[in-house]
């Protein structure tokens, strides 16, 4: 499996420059709302990681590396 | 209504009429309340009532309290911003507020839904209202427009929902809120839940591990796509954990293939009914039973209704989804009136939505205006406009949907020209509700224009 671009996944969720931002909060910023949480995780899922709402840690949603954390986490 | 509800309460007076987080309420106890809110507001002789909170069992009992008193009653969330409140509490004479919450208005009076027992107890006053509830929804003008429904309305559709297939089969079931009460598809659940004796159980939080307990106890779902998109993403949301979630019922915004076909793999079983209506004739007028036939057909989408089960007269009128008859509304507070017209003194409403009829089943394919349908709300995207514009610093605006690859709005971007340099997000919060606002602001030296001077909305959408 390639290497996911989770920035320009979110770039595709959001259309907001922002997310190239390092250490931007996605969450205090307002891009990653409860609508984009979805769609990220259904992209994700469309790319064969499945990340369970009810298992992950919510606070690595705040940041791009925190998500790639989370998606190496499920990959294994 | 009344007397359904009133039936089951000396039927059943024991069974749940309503849980939320770890508290419960009975169908008795919720009647006693409620007769006791209404004399309270019978006694301070007001009409309409502004019910402003969250989900909760107090919020209930005020809406039931309302309807025995004969109040309209107008439900708000708290997440809408006071200058917006204010204008509806203008719009509609409004001078009494429930709440649990803390909000701090002028010349109102702002009773706590815990405390009723202190306020001065007045004289009767006779009440003839017909209306049942006002819903606010995003207007073009730039102000959140009135949407009055009445008990002829109400009724019907009451009637409808409860002998619509296969819901009219359940008995004593629990059914799941998900939405806010201001937001129309929680009518369905709500009424189709008390006037059935069903209990009707609600979660605080979208989108967070508390609704997979919740689920646990559900028979019947009534949420949005979107919500259920969330569900299916926990690979123990299925058919085997979950096994009394026999039938969601979906409403409020495009019901995706792709999600269909995903949700009958975790339910093989389950019963899929895609609903459809605008505000204006009552929460729905259409609904149809999604089979897994209708998932391998060429049509890329789903029906929205069947011509026998509709709830009132559905023509298609130039393309336009027209809509006559006992779901409509009697047209909209203060003299609004896109969209709404009499014919042979029947009610009748454009719905503004593209679609069409054949083979007995009713499409709908898109819209004819800039409203859209985000995070399950109705929004007109010129009402986002009209209230940056609000903002001193900014010059001028556009606002414009982006889709996603299956036609459904994805995020909302505002094209900003700016005088000085300000936090438009930030200053945005005091005009409109968070769903409202936009998530990117793209900062532009001009907005395009087309040959007849207007703002081209196809070239803004390709700006990076």
């Amino acid at each position: 499996m390639n290497k996911i671009d989770v920035k320009k996944l979110l770039y595709e969720i959001c259309e907001d420059k922002m997310v190239y931002e390092d250490n931007i909060d996605l969450v205090e910023s307002g891009l990653l709302d409860s609508y984009a949480f979805i769609e990220l995780f259904s992209k994700l899922e469309d790319e064969g990681i499945s990340l369970q709402p009810t298992r992950i840690d919510r606070t690595k949603l705040r940041t791009v590396k925190g998500i790639e954390e989370l998606i190496n986490e499920f990959k294994k | 209504m009344i007397e359904k509800i009133k039936e089951i309460v000396k039927r059943n007076p024991n069974n749940i009429a309503y849980k939320i987080n770890n508290e419960r309420i009975t169908y008795k106890e919720l009647w006693n309340k409620a007769t006791y809110y209404s004399e309270y507001l019978i006694n301070q002789g007001v009409d309409p009532v502004i019910i402003y909170g969250h989900k909760s069992i107090s919020i209930l009992i005020s809406i039931l309290s309302c309807i025995i008193s004969n109040r309209t009653y107008i439900p708000i969330e708290t997440s809408m911003p006071l200058y917006r409140l204010k204008k509806i509490i203008k719009s509609t004479n409004t001078s009494l507020i429930l709440t649990e919450n803390k909000i701090n208005l002028d010349n109102i009076s702002i009773h706590n839904l815990n405390e009723l027992e202190k306020y001065k107890i007045h004289k009767d006053k006779n009440n003839n209202n017909n209306i049942v509830y006002i819903i606010f929804t995003s207007g073009s003008s730039g102000e959140a427009k009135g949407v009055p429904i009445s008990k002829d309305n109400l009724n019907n559709f009451i009637n409808w929902i409860s002998n619509l297939k296969p819901l009219c089969d359940y008995k004593n079931i629990n059914v799941l809120n998900q939405a806010n009460f201001n937001f129309d598809l929680s009518v369905a659940d709500l009424y189709y839940s008390l006037c059935n004796g069903h209990t009707l159980i609600s979660f605080n939080r979208d989108n967070s591990e508390e609704i997979f307990d919740v689920m646990k106890e559900i028979n019947v779902a009534v949420m949005t796509p979107t919500f259920m998109k969330y569900c299916l993403l926990n690979e123990e949301f299925n058919e085997k954990n979950y096994k009394k979630f026999k039938c969601v019922y979906f409403c409020g915004e495009q019901l995706e293939k792709k999600l269909v076909n995903k949700l009958f793999l975790h339910f093989p079983n389950l019963k899929i009914i895609n609903a459809y209506g605008p505000t204006e004739a009552t929460s729905a007028v259409s609904a149809i039973r999604i089979t897994k036939d209708m998932l391998i057909n060429e049509k890329k989408l789903l029906p929205v209704g069947e011509t026998q089960t509709f709830a009132t007269n559905i023509e298609i009128i130039d393309n336009e989804i027209v809509l006559k008859g006992k779901s409509v509304f009697n047209g909209y507070l203060n003299n609004y009136t896109q969209g709404y017209y009499k014919e042979n003194n029947i009610n009748c409403y454009k719905t503004g939505d593209i679609g069409y009829i054949e083979n007995n089943k009713l499409y709908c394919i898109g819209r004819k205006d800039n409203q859209i349908k985000y995070k399950g709300y109705r929004i007109e995207l010129e009402d986002i406009e009209y209230n940056i514009n609000l903002i001193d610093e900014v010059e001028d605006c556009a606002v414009i949907a982006k889709y996603n690859e299956n036609n459904i709005v994805k995020t909302i971007v505002a094209y900003v020209v700016l005088k000085k340099d300000i936090d438009i997000k930030m200053k945005l919060k005091k005009y409109l509700p968070d769903y409202m606002i936009p998530k990117t602001i793209k900062i532009i030296d001009k907005l395009p224009v087309n040959k007849n001077g207007k703002i081209d909305r196809r070239e803004l959408s390709k700006y990076e």
